[in-house]
Formats: structure tokens, sequence, C-alpha cells
């Protein structure tokens, strides 16, 4: 994979040939392993993203703020709230950093969709997002219930609905995010991984709230 | 390739060490309700403040986790300028985007809500402070830790931090709107 020329000094490859140091440990030397550079490389590197991912939520939080009173008479839907956020972000660095993996390591041909690989960790991820989904709401509902929530069969299957079909939808938008993303960064000659994994945790978080907010107003 | 093979059960427990700190942040927003959820713009700023701890702690462990293992950096917790400039970047990197959010949560709930409830800001800033005290040096060790015990950093702290950064954020936004 050819990162850009201007990412790497032209002294890393000179000393990577004569040396045979490897460009990525020159890269991290060059990049953190200066008195005056650590601080503000991080910072240059670190506060685009992180900027565009506070946008992102506080926007997603609007629509939470407009359902506040909902979130506190369904308790259930309170608890849970943390709990797929976090689901949500996990997935969407899992689907980046293992789609950026298959890519450098040519596993994906021309149709990643055709890719049983690809489609093996999408079934894992919904597989898995159906069962802690499923966990969660039913640990959402006991300690409700114990804080004097009065848990109905239809609020209990409501509520196991919003957080199973909300991963779902999560996983299989961020596979899709991750896939198209990833094919597009790569042919433009850059590394998937520097792109991905910011671009796919701020779009899991913000679907997710979305999503949430578009299941309570069906479902409630 | 079957389901349950090794990849699967890696991610599955990940995601449950996830589930219990996102449950335990949940519970935490259901006992304090009234501390928290009553006060203007705070739903604004969860998601993004959650969000927040998970982003700085990933991914100062993921920067140690580099230099580490390409030998720049000693599993040892001294005044080395790599690691303290990691952490002060981190810190630098956690108020400033707290008093984004904050201004952001203040900015959305005036404009839209016509609420001015300007405190949201300092809340979120003490609310970043308070957290930096606990998660960053968290991140530090158990990193060094697990790195002198011969694990990969990179495959445990992800989820170990997220759930982490769920709990520390809701102590911290209790804490702070307590100090406010």
């Amino acid at each position: 994979m050819k990162v850009r020329r201007k990412e790497y000094h032209p002294l890393i490859r000179q000393v990577h040939k004569k040396h045979n140091i490897a460009k990525r440990t020159l890269f991290y030397v060059k990049e953190y392993c200066s008195d005056r550079n650590v601080i503000s490389v991080i910072l240059t590197e670190s506060l685009k993203i992180l900027i565009l991912a506070s946008i992102l939520s506080s926007v997603a939080g609007f629509g939470l703020e407009n359902l506040k009173q909902q979130f506190i008479t369904i308790l259930p839907l309170l608890i849970l709230f943390p709990v797929l956020n976090g689901l949500g972000g996990n997935y969407g660095i899992i689907f980046s950093s293992k789609y950026s993996t298959m890519i450098h390591e040519g596993k994906i041909k021309h149709n990643p969709f055709k890719s049983k690989e690809l489609r093996g960790l999408l079934i894992d991820l919904m597989v898995i997002g159906v069962f802690t989904a499923l966990i969660a709401s039913i640990f959402s509902l006991v300690f409700a219930g114990l804080k004097g929530f009065a848990t109905t069969p239809s609020i209990t299957s409501k509520i196991i609905l919003i957080a199973i079909i909300d991963i779902l939808l999560v996983s299989l938008v961020l596979f899709l995010i991750s896939v198209f993303v990833g094919n597009y960064v790569y042919k433009k000659r850059e590394d998937p991984n520097n792109f991905l994994i910011p671009i796919s945790t701020s779009a899991a978080d913000f679907l997710n709230i979305l999503i949430l907010v578009g299941l309570i107003i069906l479902f409630f | 390739m079957s389901l349950f093979d090794k990849e699967f059960n890696e991610i599955l427990s990940g995601q449950i060490v996830s589930l219990i700190g996102g449950l335990i942040a949940g519970i935490l927003l259901a006992v304090y309700t009234d501390n928290i959820l009553l006060i203007p713009a705070m739903f604004i700023l969860i998601p993004g403040f959650l969000e927040l701890r998970g982003n700085i702690s990933g991914s100062l462990s993921a920067r140690l986790s580099s230099g580490l293992f390409l030998g720049v950096i000693k599993p040892k917790i001294n005044s080395d300028y790599l690691l303290v400039g990691n952490v002060i970047a981190s810190f630098i990197l956690t108020l400033a985007i707290s008093a984004l959010l904050g201004s952001l949560a203040f900015l959305i709930e005036y404009l839209i809500f016509g609420i001015l409830f300007v405190k949201i800001i300092y809340i979120a800033i003490i609310a970043g402070l308070l957290a930096n005290i606990i998660s960053i040096p968290f991140s530090v060790y158990f990193t060094f830790y697990l790195f002198r015990k011969g694990h990969d950093p990179n495959n445990v702290m992800g989820p170990f931090l997220t759930a982490l950064g769920d709990v520390v954020s809701m102590l911290s936004l209790l804490a702070a709107v307590v100090l406010v």
C-alpha cells in the first residue's frame, strides 16, 4: 500500500533502504520522537476529526433532547441508551479495522459483497448484536422494574424490538459505509485505517441516535 | 467458516465488556435522573461526552501500544517525553472538546429551545477534567501492564476503555452537576 510521498520525509526512504528499518517505524519516530513535535502532532492530527464527531453527536443529541420526556418516563430506554451507543461505536471500529486489514491483505477482489470472509464478519456481528441487544434489554427491564417501572408485556416486547432493530440497522449501515468508503479511500491510494475508523465511529454514534429516535417515535 | 469460531468469541467478549460498562452508565442515569436529566441541554451533551472518552483514551492507548511495539517507549511510568507528551496532549484535547461540546449544547438549547443555560459549558469542562483524572492514568497504567505481561494492548484495551469511559463519563457529569 503506497502512502503519499508527502506523508514521509524524504530521508525516511533513504534510511529505510540503507538500514532496512521499517518505514512505519521511521514514520512513528518522525511524528512523535521529538520534544517539539509530539504534543503539536497529536493535537493537529486529532482535533479535526474530534470536532466533526462532536458536531455530529450534538446534532444527534438534539434529537434526543426532543424526546427527553419519553426517555425519562420509559426507564428501560434510559438505561439502554448508553449500551446501544457503546455497542454501535464498537461495531464501527470492528468493521473498519477488519475491512482495512482485508483490503491490505488482498482478500477483497472486485466485488466486496462476494467475499465470504466479509459476509461471515457481517453475520457474526449481526448474531452478536441480536444476542447483546437481547441481554441489554432484559437487564434494563429488570432494573427498571426494581425502580418501580411497570414492565407490561407490551412495553417489554417494544423495548426488546427497539434494541434489536437498532443494532441490526446500525450494523448494516456501518457495513455499507466501511465497504464503500474503504474502497474509495484505497483507490485514492490512501490508507483506509486513517479514515475509516474516525468516520465509522462518528457515523455509528450519529446513526444509532437517529435510528433510536425514529424507533421510539414509531413504537411509543 | 464456522459461526462460533475464535474471531466470534473474541468479538463477543469485547462486546460483553462494553455492554457491562454501558449498563452501569445507564443505571447511573436512571438512578440520578433528577440530578442529570432535568438540567437543560444535558441530553445534547451526553452522547458526545460518552464518545469523547472512548476516542481520547482509545487513541492514547493505541499510540502508546505502537510506541511500545516499536521500542521507542519503555513500559514504565517515568518522565519520558513521549509519554508525557501523549498525556498532556490527551488532557488538552479532552478539555478543548469538552468546552466545544458544552458550547454546542448551550447554543442548540438557546437557539432552538430558547433556554439560556450557560452553566452547561462549565459542567462539560469540569466533567472533562474529572474524567481525565481517572481514565488517562488508567489507560497508561494498563497499557503498560498488559504489554509487560506479554499481551497486545490493542486487542484488550478497546472494549475496556469504552466500558470505563461510559462509567467515568456518567460519574464525572454527576459530580460536575453537583459542583456547579
